[in-house]
Parts: C-alpha cells; structure tokens; sequence
C-alpha cells in the first residue's frame, strides 16, 4: 500500500481549514447571543484562516504552510472561550482545545503540534494574569493553569 | 532572471509562518485593545493639545468620567460612543477598550473604588 505524503497531508491542511471556517461560523452565530464582541471575535478568526486558505488553495504542504496552520489552529479556541466569558460554559470549550490538537495530527508532523500546544500554554500562562476571565470562569490561578497546562503536556506528547 | 512556480513558493516559504504568526499577534492585539460600545473606553492623548482639548470633550452631555487611567492625562469614560473612537483619533486622542489589560483606572482610583 503506497502513501502519498503530499496528498494526505494536503487533505490534512485542508480539514482543518475547513474546521478554521467552522469556528468562524460558529462564533458568527454566538453573536446572537453574545452580542457585539462575538462578531469582533468572528472577525479575527477569519484573519487567521486566510493564510491557511491560502495555502490550501494552493495546494501547498510545505513546513512553513503546517506551521501556519498549527498556528491558526491553536489560536481559533481561544476566540471561543473568549466569547463564552462569564458564563458556565466556558470551561466546556477548553474541550474544543484538545480538538484542535488533535486535527493537527493529519498534517504528518509534528511541529505544528509542539508549536500548537507552545501556543496553548502561552495563551493560558499570559491571560490567566492579564485577563483571567477571558480563559477561566471565576478566574485562573496557577495550581488552575497547571493542570491545564498538564493536559497540555500530556496530549501533545501522546499527539507526537 | 524568472523563477518557476514551486522556485518563487520556495523562496518566500518562511513569509508564510511570518505572516500568520503576525497576523494572530496584530488580530488578537486589536481585539484585546480596541474599544467596545458597551463597555468603558480608555482616552489616551497622544499629543500635548489633545491632553489640553480631552477634559472639554469629556465633559459633553453623553458621556460620564469613571476615572483616570493609569497613564496621566488619560480618562476612562462610559456612554454612548458610536463613531466616537474615528472622531477622537483625528483629533489625537486614542481610544482602547477599559477592560484590557493595562488599561483599567489609576492606582489611586481602584483604591477610591471608581464605578466601572
């Protein structure tokens, strides 16, 4: 059985552009509900998917194009738990964190997913001091960030 | 000299990864830092006449003072302000969003508790 590296990995990048619009959507639609700073939020994430569409378009499956999906992979979660501030739910959107992760895995390498979870723990340790509600409800605190960052840890190596 | 398709791709490969990671710090930077029409915004004077003009365009019926920001001659303010951030920029004034990081009341006013 032969395996196309170019091909799986060209689909690869191209499922999760396509999830990228997904999370457009979806934060899109949150708008409804949350208002002004939903669309602002949506706004960015599309930003973030035009490099990968790009890439996509082009059929490009380079490192560089991989990193840049990682990339846009780690950050779109974020965005959504950004969205769900102040709310219950916005711990269960930590989930979509580890979906991301995984997606990643259909681009045949690894860097995108070390620099993905890299993104990941940044994200967590930077706003969990600058704007903790914007990560955890009722705000983070490091023994919070730790097992979070743990988690990370944890999947990114399995991942690997 | 003109360079093939896969030879021009290649050599501005790492302009990919550069640019995305640009994209998401700028992206996210903005939407951290820009100003929300329901929320308190912070005015940041950027010149000397704006430090001047700002305590007279604050004080126009709309808009109420919260406190001061953390940087002198900065004001948090809450009210309507639809169009006020374009406004306030060409008159030298900067508007950011109360909420982000660096941008809340001064020392002095948390410790007073100011009303945001």
């Amino acid at each position: 059985m032969n395996f196309d590296i170019h091909a799986l990995r060209q689909r690869g990048i191209a499922l999760v552009t396509v999830g990228g619009w997904l999370v457009v959507l979806t934060i899109a639609l949150m708008a409804m509900t949350h208002g002004e700073d939903a669309l602002y939020a949506a706004f960015v994430s599309a930003l973030l998917n035009m490099i990968p569409t790009w890439c996509m378009l082009k059929g490009r499956t380079d490192r560089y194009a991989r990193m840049a999906v990682g990339v846009m992979a780690a950050l779109q979660p974020s965005l959504m738990l950004y969205v769900m501030q102040g709310s219950l739910w916005q711990i269960d959107m930590h989930l979509y964190i580890f979906v991301a992760l995984a997606s990643l895995t259909l681009l045949w390498d690894v860097r995108p997913i070390i620099a993905a979870c890299a993104i990941v723990l940044l994200h967590h340790a930077l706003l969990s001091f600058l704007a903790p509600s914007w990560v955890f409800w009722g705000g983070g605190g490091f023994v919070r960030v730790t097992i979070h960052a743990i988690a990370t840890l944890m999947i990114g190596s399995v991942l690997c | 000299m003109v360079l093939g398709n896969e030879q021009t791709f290649a050599k501005f490969a790492p302009a990919v990864l550069i640019g995305q990671v640009a994209l998401g710090v700028i992206g996210m930077a903005a939407f951290m830092f820009a100003p929300r029409t329901d929320q308190p915004a912070l005015l940041y004077p950027l010149t000397a006449q704006a430090a001047k003009a700002l305590p007279a365009i604050i004080s126009r019926p709309g808009s109420a003072i919260a406190a001061r920001g953390q940087v002198a001659g900065s004001y948090i303010v809450l009210g309507e302000r639809s169009g006020f951030a374009e406004n306030l920029l060409s008159r030298g004034i900067l508007t950011l969003n109360a909420a982000a990081p660096g941008c809340g009341p001064a020392l002095s006013d948390q410790a007073r508790g100011s009303n945001l």
